[in-house]
């Protein structure tokens, strides 16, 4: 009896913790105004800001940038990027990896600023976590510029972003007007989700909203873990199994997107629409030879690097900038890496 | 007779919970299976039952270098990372190297197999707790797989691509073009494993040393040299298995083992090793193994929405694991 109680009681429990969580509902939210944005033209660096910049910076201060992860090759290149820039530039900059960890970006963030780091570039996957770490550091007179993201510019800061709305809607654009142009506007679509980062279901939902507006006929048969090649390989694999007849995929990054293909390609496939974002190189080769991977959207990694230091020393130089710089959004086709050959 | 009738009821009531207790998660996997036979209509296919099992390969295989280390007592959670850093050296040397596919692979399995070593010295000799160092040898690992891959992918040239020459190891299928090869790898390893395990002297000692270490030294067993080979075998396992995934992506990346930790140690506990060491069946790790990726495929084909799906496994995993928890409760 006790045990046959006790077996009850976790029942409970584990249906309580289900119904609990199921019941917690989202804010709508207020609709904020778009921030005014910026361009690249904006954070062009003088002679005269680069060596106020190294004068603030003096022999023991530096730019730290804290990067999201180093496993995707956006990621990766944008803090690769922005060192090297700097580098080049003759600025002390250190490079910190947060491994889609919020206790790790919090720790990285605080040993910047206690090390003296007098700028922070940050990706922020998990903005509200981070928002107290990086708000002592405002305090404390360290500058921010927040890349692949918005939600720092009340911290008086520089937010230099791809708006993850824009990249969603540009990949699910070009996935619609193929369905429309090649598929007769009918289509079974696989969206590749990876819900564990906020911004990127930004991407997942404005990538869904662009095909139900552009064609509306295609049929959304869900959303599916993506964002590495395995998770992409394995949802693909079985969602085949339930959706044989899949045809378009459309992914929040090319990671995923490149492991589906590969299922696909094991299933022998080879008359599916694949979409990514990222433009990663095995991407846009894959584009180039007439695959079923039909296009990626370019997200400027090496510039955005390159555009965070730029801000970074005009912060230093005390020189004026607006505080949300965009960078611009490309698809890249096989139409356009022809025209650029 | 009231007496009667009750000591009846009351005794079967203790074989009930006696059969729950000796079967725990196996009973919730059979629950599962049967849902989903019933709520879906290809969940029990031979297309999808292979795909389960083509999918619990790499977790599956790995999982056994992980049971061994826990019988003996220690945990490895250096096992996600030996599967990215041997999946790198094995990409690299293919891809950008020019190596053939077998020196590639005696490669990738050296690389694990040392850091097993590296892992066992460690711990044996510097008295190092298990769980500290291969979490200390995890992130050098992960930094090396990062520093040759600089943070980008490892792939091939289309339709000229080296890593194609490996792929039979993940898209053929064997037995009458049936059953795919990595099932095959998968039961292979597992047989060979409890027959090494059940009739060596080798898997006797393990079992001893878990089960009392200091017994087992005063009874002559050379307890470091047992616990050194078998991180090797962890090593080298989870080295296959970064092979295997190669295979099955057609590419290497850097992280491409860090979500595997979690469910390979999960399928050995759940399959009924105790963390103190000397007891488990390695045939229940794989039954784990295969139940635990059941659960992502019959989300999957139950078309759950992706934002609930961890709270559903999770709540699948509570029960098992409580169910299982019974077997430990005098009964």
């Amino acid at each position: 009896m006790k045990h046959l109680k006790l077996l009850v009681s976790i029942l409970l429990i584990a249906l309580l913790s289900m119904a609990s969580m199921v019941a917690m509902a989202q804010d709508d939210g207020d609709e904020e105004e778009p921030p005014e944005l910026g361009t690249a033209e904006d954070l062009e660096v003088t002679e005269e800001e680069l060596e106020a910049a190294l004068e603030a910076l003096g022999e023991d201060g530096f730019i730290g940038v804290v990067a999201c992860t180093y496993s995707t090759e956006y990621h990766s290149t944008v803090a690769e990027s922005a060192e090297a820039y700097a580098t080049e530039k003759g600025l002390n900059v250190r490079t910190f990896d947060s491994e889609i960890n919020v206790e790790t970006q919090i720790s990285g963030i605080e040993n910047f600023v206690s090390d003296g780091a007098q700028v922070i570039v940050v990706c922020l996957f998990d903005p509200p976590s981070v928002q107290s770490a990086l708000e002592e550091a405002a305090e404390a007179g360290v500058m921010i510029v927040q890349y692949a993201g918005r939600d720092m510019a009340d911290l008086g800061g520089v937010t230099i972003s791809v708006e993850d709305a824009d990249m969603g809607y540009a990949a699910g654009q070009y996935a619609a007007e193929l369905i429309n142009e090649e598929l007769e506007g009918e289509a079974q679509v696989a969206i590749l989700d990876y819900p564990d980062i906020a911004n990127v279901v930004i991407r997942a939902d404005a990538i869904r909203a662009a095909i139900e507006e552009i064609a509306p006929d295609a049929e959304i048969v869900g959303n599916y873990l993506g964002g590495t090649a395995d998770n992409g390989l394995t949802s693909m694999e079985t969602a085949l199994i339930e959706h044989p007849d899949i045809n378009v995929v459309v992914s929040i990054n090319d990671a995923g997107a490149l492991g589906a293909l590969q299922a696909l390609e094991n299933a022998g496939r080879d008359d599916v629409i694949i979409v990514g974002i990222d433009a990663e190189q095995q991407a846009i080769d894959l584009i180039a030879e007439d695959t079923m991977y039909k296009g990626t959207v370019d997200t400027a990694p090496a510039r955005t690097g390159e555009m965070t230091i730029d801000a970074a020393v005009k912060l230093l130089a005390q020189a004026e900038i607006p505080q949300n710089i965009a960078v611009p959004v490309n698809l890249i086709t096989a139409e356009t890496l022809a025209a650029e050959e | 007779m009231t007496g009667l009738s009750t000591t009846m009821s009351g005794s079967g009531q203790r074989r009930i919970m006696h059969s729950l207790a000796e079967y725990g998660f196996v009973v919730m996997f059979f629950l599962w299976a049967v849902y989903l036979t019933l709520a879906t209509d290809n969940f029990a296919t031979t297309d999808n039952i292979f795909t389960i099992l083509r999918q619990a390969a790499i977790i599956g295989i790995t999982a056994i270098g992980a049971h061994f280390v826990i019988l003996m007592g220690d945990m490895d959670l250096s096992a996600a990372a030996v599967i990215s850093l041997s999946g790198v050296v094995m990409g690299e040397a293919m891809v950008n190297q020019g190596f053939a596919p077998i020196p590639a692979a005696l490669a990738a399995l050296v690389v694990g197999a040392l850091v097993g070593l590296a892992n066992g010295l460690i711990v044996t000799q510097l008295r190092i707790n298990a769980i500290i160092t291969t979490l200390g040898t995890s992130s050098i690992l992960s930094g090396i797989a990062f520093t040759i891959t600089q943070g980008k992918t490892i792939y091939g040239e289309r339709g000229n691509d080296p890593i194609d020459k490996i792929e039979f190891l993940s898209r053929n299928r064997v037995l009458g073009d049936w059953v795919p090869v990595p099932v095959i790898i998968l039961f292979a390893c597992y047989i060979i494993a409890f027959i090494v395990l059940r009739y060596t002297a080798y898997g006797a000692r393990v079992y001893a040393v878990g089960n009392n270490e200091r017994a087992a030294w005063l009874s002559g067993i050379k307890v470091d040299r047992i616990r050194i080979a078998t991180f090797v075998v962890a090593g080298a396992l989870a080295g296959f298995a970064g092979i295997m995934q190669v295979a099955r992506q057609g590419t290497a990346t850097a992280g491409m083992g860090a979500d595997f930790l979690f469910p390979i140690l999960t399928a050995v506990v759940l399959g009924g090793a105790s963390l103190r060491g000397g007891r488990g069946k390695v045939f229940s790790t794989l039954v784990a193994a295969i139940f635990l990726t059941s659960i992502n495929n019959g989300m999957v084909l139950l078309g759950i929405d992706i934002y609930t799906q961890n709270i559903v496994s999770g709540v699948i995993l509570v029960v098992a694991l409580s169910m299982d928890r019974l077997r430990t409760l005098r009964l």
